[in-house]
């Protein structure tokens, strides 16, 4: 096209903008206007980074989220702090300090002499506590430099293996670590597993199942709307009288009982994973199917519909050329929009302990261990991902809002 | 290939509409010829059946009884009760020209692709280059500046649009070309240029033009032949200078006499339109001031 | 006899009483017929409701016979596989999927019986108690809390949604200037406010409020007010020597506003965004202006036109604001700790493998819906002439 317009066309005066204005397909323009809305944008590289450090977690963390990276010497461990100066100096490089556990002062001797006293003041001294597991000691005259792209432990950057068809690229080097031992930005947990490390673990892990479940979601929805709003009549009807009926019941306890079968099957994680974001999409075809068939039955009768038959097409070609287009900016928008109920239903199971449990690393499995009052009261930093589930999900929230905004941009009413 | 004197022959056709209030009959047992290379008018007032005339035509409307068959096609075309509508060889043969310029193309394909379409569904051509060819010879044809091809219809204007329909009436050169009321929704003015765009393939061979309008004056400035329809049957027709000068039947007269005119001597319209003021009409006022 | 028969069936004849009247009714007016239809449509999809929650309850590993058999086994009886398959026979439990779905739904039609608990070993009515209605009473009342919130809010944010944050109408005085300045400026405030705390609330889902909530209180160093009651009030009745026991009333009253709260938060978070993007696209409208042109201003220009007709669209999705409440009722009664039938449904789930309780708990679920939807929209078909119109053409 562009070659014969060269030939054929005429210089014309019109101004870039115009002309880009006009020939700006469906999704040039949304871009265009979802860019002049701040919040949306804002968002969106929030979003944009999450994701992405997410998805390259393991370069990003300088720490192995699971048992193997499991710092045995700093168990339940507060975070430790980066620091340019202290008293010993200035220093260009950031550093942290050596930490040493310190345990509670037990002298079974007083204890087996002393009667019911010494148990009494055994027990007042709080050595037994809980909270007395997580003292550690700072050793201010060691410091442990940090050092950016890192040798450390061996993860898998991208795996692209298919079958038997080994495409695992491994790579070893990491954004930051320190000279000796390991730091530990968010504090560890009970088995000495770094938080920061497991949240950006589970950033990724949560958003790929909803990305799955949204997928098999659109799928479904798209297959229910697409064969309602098609064939009408009675088809429509009865398909519609089932949507409905799934739409009443309310969808976590089917969930629910979904992941109890499940679990009662032999699965491994990564299984089990994918079977909770197929059940999470199929179940909830219900709003997207019933708003699809109701487009495409408007749709099915506009003149352009039978221009395009008149003209000959088959109905395999109206199909795809008339009526998929006039609803994807719809879907794409929707998807987006959905994400966070999604990943707040992945959260629910799990949080219930009946999606994905320990050891697999996802929002929802950290954020359940917040509900033990032992973590509430000696290790709060462990609430770190809740701050981060608050954030990628208000994220998500704002672009979904600022793009439900500007899908349209056929619409007439500008 | 039938070979006929009249382009398509309309026997005994009978359309009715399953609506909610029941059935309704908006054709009643209608014959009629067109012969080829002709401008054929179809008038009436709403609700005279001359829309779904115009579709049964195309094989758009559900056809109760009688059928249409067209002649000198290259392969037969022909359809009615009892024989369903081959799409791809109708379309070849006859296109239609919507009335709302706004519903009729898809507002997510660009100008080009809209035209393009009839060479695409039926695979007309053999290359991309090819289709854009033939798409920028019918749009300059059709008075459409070549690098408005790559927009959108949200760009153009009514009268722009509807330009594009005719360029895509035309681009896969059909026998026959049914106008339903194309430019009741435009401006006056924009009218004229469409009606000039439409009269233009006129002089190509072979084009006929059945025009679908309420409105006389657009009818008297384009026609050759006019039918006059009401309550879904043929009341009269005849050439335009019978039909406007010497109506024969009185639903006729009744119509061709409600026409306003403009009182050339006192410069103000002598009678209240029902149909829109039209003097300004080339051939119209010539006709209707012999009246 | 005859009457035990007909007390038996008591649901039965409801029911059929009702679709009688409303047939009668519908013979001479077109509404009620219309309703006599929606009465049908509901009833129907009812029936289908009842199959998919009994079919999907039969994924749960597990019957009424294995249960029954583990239970003798632990009173120290050895058992064979034989004997598990003549207790099912017994039980009826051997026959297919349809028959059995056919059976619970004739019991529940005639009966009111929702069958029976085996792993609780009494019967489903018994087992539920009045804590269906409890779960119910919860969301109800966080629906109002909701909808008390979220209605004057979010029309105050669709208000001040294109007001500037100063006043600048040159027909005011200075100092009329400046009042109205500082009113615009407080409305945009809270307009933000709102906003912020809408989008909060969807992040903030209702069991990650309620831990914060926790939280807070094991900062603060006071006893979490989980349960309905405390300690030492749970057993003590309603009605005491004294009359009503006024104390713990107060008691309870310092209790349940947590989960009335936490259940309320994100359907008001959710309220408020709809009752803005409602009552923005009324106002938009050609007849908001038509009406301001003749003369109506204000708070009565607002009340009588935009939100007004605002308000059949929000009405008339209780049913399924219900059903969105009741969905996050099991984890926040998790959390918090109380025993309504939403924490019964959980147990039943996932820790006893209870088909026969959560199937009759998910389907009293779906029948409030459902009869929600039904009222809903039998009323604002009465009262809206736009519904009522489009209902009609169709109906």
């Amino acid at each position: 096209m562009n070659a014969l317009l060269a030939r054929f066309g005429r210089k014309s005066k019109q101004t870039k903008n115009d002309e880009s204005y006009y020939t700006a397909g469906q999704m040039a323009l949304i871009k265009a206007r979802f860019k002049r809305k701040t919040s949306g944008v804002v968002a969106a590289w929030i979003l944009g980074t999450m994701v992405l450090m997410g998805f390259f977690a393991s370069f990003f963390s300088p720490v192995d989220p699971t048992i193997r990276g499991a710092d045995a010497e700093y168990r339940r461990g507060a975070p430790q702090m980066i620091y340019f100066w202290d008293d010993n100096g200035f220093s260009l490089r950031t550093f942290s300090y050596t930490y040493k556990k310190v345990n509670a002062k037990i002298d079974p001797k007083a204890l087996a002499g002393g009667g019911l006293d010494a148990l009494d003041a055994f027990i007042a001294s709080g050595a037994l506590s809980s909270s007395s597991q997580n003292k550690f000691e700072v050793d201010k005259t060691n410091r442990r430099y940090v050092r950016f792209f890192v040798k450390g432990w061996d993860y898998s950057l991208v795996d692209l293996s298919v079958g038997s068809l080994d495409l695992d690229f491994r790579w070893d080097r990491h954004l930051s670590g320190v000279e000796r031992g390991q730091i530990h930005l968010m504090g560890t947990d009970e088995d000495g597993k770094d938080v920061f490390s497991r949240t950006l673990h589970a950033v990724w892990v949560t958003i790929s199942i909803a990305i799955v479940a949204l997928i098999v979601k659109q799928f479904v929805s798209l297959f229910v709307g697409g064969v309602s709003g098609y064939f009408g009549g009675r088809v429509d009807t009865i398909m519609m009288s089932i949507t409905e009926a799934v739409r009443v019941i309310p969808p976590i306890p089917i969930y629910l009982a979904c992941a109890v079968a499940l679990a009662h099957i032999d699965l491994t994680p990564v299984q089990r994973y994918f079977a909770i974001a197929v059940v999470i999409g199929a179940l909830d075809f219900a709003t997207l199917g019933r708003r699809l068939r109701t487009h495409i039955l408007t749709e099915r009768n506009q003149d352009y519909v039978l221009a395009a038959k008149l003209c000959g097409s088959s109905t395999r070609r109206i199909i795809w050329r008339h009526l998929i287009p006039s609803f994807t900016s719809y879907i794409i928008v929707d998807t987006l929009i959905n994400f966070p109920y999604v990943i707040l239903a992945e959260t629910s199971l799990s949080f219930l302990g009946l999606g994905l449990t320990e050891p697999v690393n996802s929002l929802g499995v950290l954020l359940q261990k917040a509900q033990d009052p032992d973590i509430q009261q000696n290790m709060v930093w462990q609430f770190f991902p809740v701050l981060v589930f608050v954030f990628l999900i208000m994220a998500f929230v704002f672009v979904g809002d600022a793009l439900r905004d500007t899908a349209d941009p056929y619409s007439e009413k500008n | 290939m039938t070979v006929g004197i009249n382009l398509l022959e309309i026997r005994d056709l009978t359309i009715d509409f399953h609506t909610d209030e029941g059935l309704v009959r908006a054709v009643d047992n209608l014959s009629l010829n067109i012969r080829p290379a002709e401008v054929m008018g179809l008038v009436g007032e709403s609700g005279s059946g001359k829309t779904s005339l115009g579709k049964a035509m195309l094989g758009a409307a559900p056809i109760s009884s009688g059928g249409v068959q067209y002649y000198n096609t290259e392969k037969k075309v022909t359809f009615g009760v009892g024989k369903p509508v081959k799409r791809k060889r109708l379309a070849r043969t006859t296109q239609l020209v919507f009335q709302d310029p706004y519903s009729s193309l898809n507002p997510r394909m660009t100008a080009r692709d809209i035209i393009a379409e009839p060479l695409e569904a039926m695979r007309l051509t053999k290359s991309r280059e090819e289709t854009d060819q033939k798409v920028i010879e019918v749009a300059k044809r059709c008075h459409i500046e070549v690098e408005h091809l790559r927009r959108f219809p949200y760009a153009f204007s009514g009268g722009q649009r509807q330009r594009i329909s005719i360029a895509r009436a035309l681009v896969c050169k059909p026998k026959f070309i049914v106008a339903d009321e194309s430019v009741a929704a435009l401006d006056v003015s924009i009218q004229a240029e469409i009606l000039n765009l439409l009269k233009e393939p006129k002089e190509e061979p072979g084009l006929t033009i059945l025009f679908i309008s309420h409105d006389l004056s657009v009818i008297a400035n384009l026609c050759d032949w006019v039918c006059v329809m009401r309550h879904g049957e043929l009341v009269e027709q005849g050439s335009v200078r019978q039909i406007f000068l010497n109506p024969q039947q009185a639903y006729t007269q009744k119509l061709i006499s409600s026409i306003a005119l403009l009182d050339v001597k006192k410069n103000r319209p002598r009678r209240s339109p029902e149909w829109p003021c039209m003097a300004l009409y080339g051939r119209a006022i010539g006709f209707c001031r012999a009246m | 006899m005859i009457t035990q028969f007909l007390l038996d069936t008591w649901l039965l004849w409801l029911l059929l009483g009702v679709g009688g009247l409303l047939w009668w009714g519908g013979r001479d007016s077109q509404y009620v017929n219309c309703v006599f239809n929606r009465y049908l449509l509901a009833l129907a999809t009812l029936v289908l409701v009842s199959g998919i929650v009994f079919s999907l309850m039969e994924v749960l590993p597990g019957d009424c016979a294995e249960k029954y058999i583990a239970y003798k086994n632990t009173q120290g009886e050895t058992i064979t596989e034989a004997d598990i398959q003549a207790e099912r026979v017994r039980m009826g439990l051997d026959k297919s999927l349809p028959e059995r779905w056919g059976r619970w739904v004739t019991n529940l039609t005639l009966r009111g019986d929702l069958g029976f608990s085996c792993a609780k070993r009494q019967s489903v009515n018994l087992a539920l108690g009045n804590r269906f209605w409890m779960s119910f009473m919860f969301c109800i009342a966080g629906l109002m809390f909701s909808y008390l919130i979220a209605v004057p809010f979010g029309i105050l944010s669709a208000f001040t949604i294109n007001k500037p944050w100063t006043d600048k109408n040159p027909q005011h005085s200075k100092a009329e200037q400046l009042a109205g300045t500082a009113v615009l400026s407080l409305q945009k405030v809270v307009d933000l406010l709102l906003r912020i705390i809408s989008y909060l609330g969807l992040a903030l889902p209702n069991f990650l409020l309620a831990l914060t909530i926790i939280l807070l209180y094991v900062f603060a160093g006071e006893p979490m007010p989980t349960g309905l009651f405390s300690d030492q009030w749970v057993n003590v009745p309603w009605f005491g020597p004294d009359g009503f026991e006024t104390v713990k009333f107060y008691d309870f009253l310092g209790h349940i506003w947590l989960p009335i709260f936490v259940i309320g938060w994100s359907a008001t978070a959710l309220q408020l965004q709809t009752v803005r993007a409602l009552v923005v696209d009324e106002s938009n409208k050609l007849y908001v202006d038509a009406a301001r042109a003749r003369g109506v201003d204000g708070p009565t220009l607002w009340a009588g036109y935009p939100v007004r007709h605002s308000i059949s669209p929000l009405f008339n999705s209780i049913g399924f604001d219900f059903q969105r409440v009741f969905n996050d009722l099991p984890i926040v009664a998790v959390v918090i700790g109380l025993t309504d039938s939403a924490a019964l449904l959980i147990e039943a789930l996932s820790m006893t493998n209870g088909q026969e309780l959560a199937a009759a708990i998910l389907f009293l679920v779906a029948l409030v819906v459902i009869s929600m939807n039904f009222m809903t929209d039998v009323v604002l078909a009465a009262i809206d002439p736009r519904v009522r119109k489009s209902v009609l053409g169709n109906g």
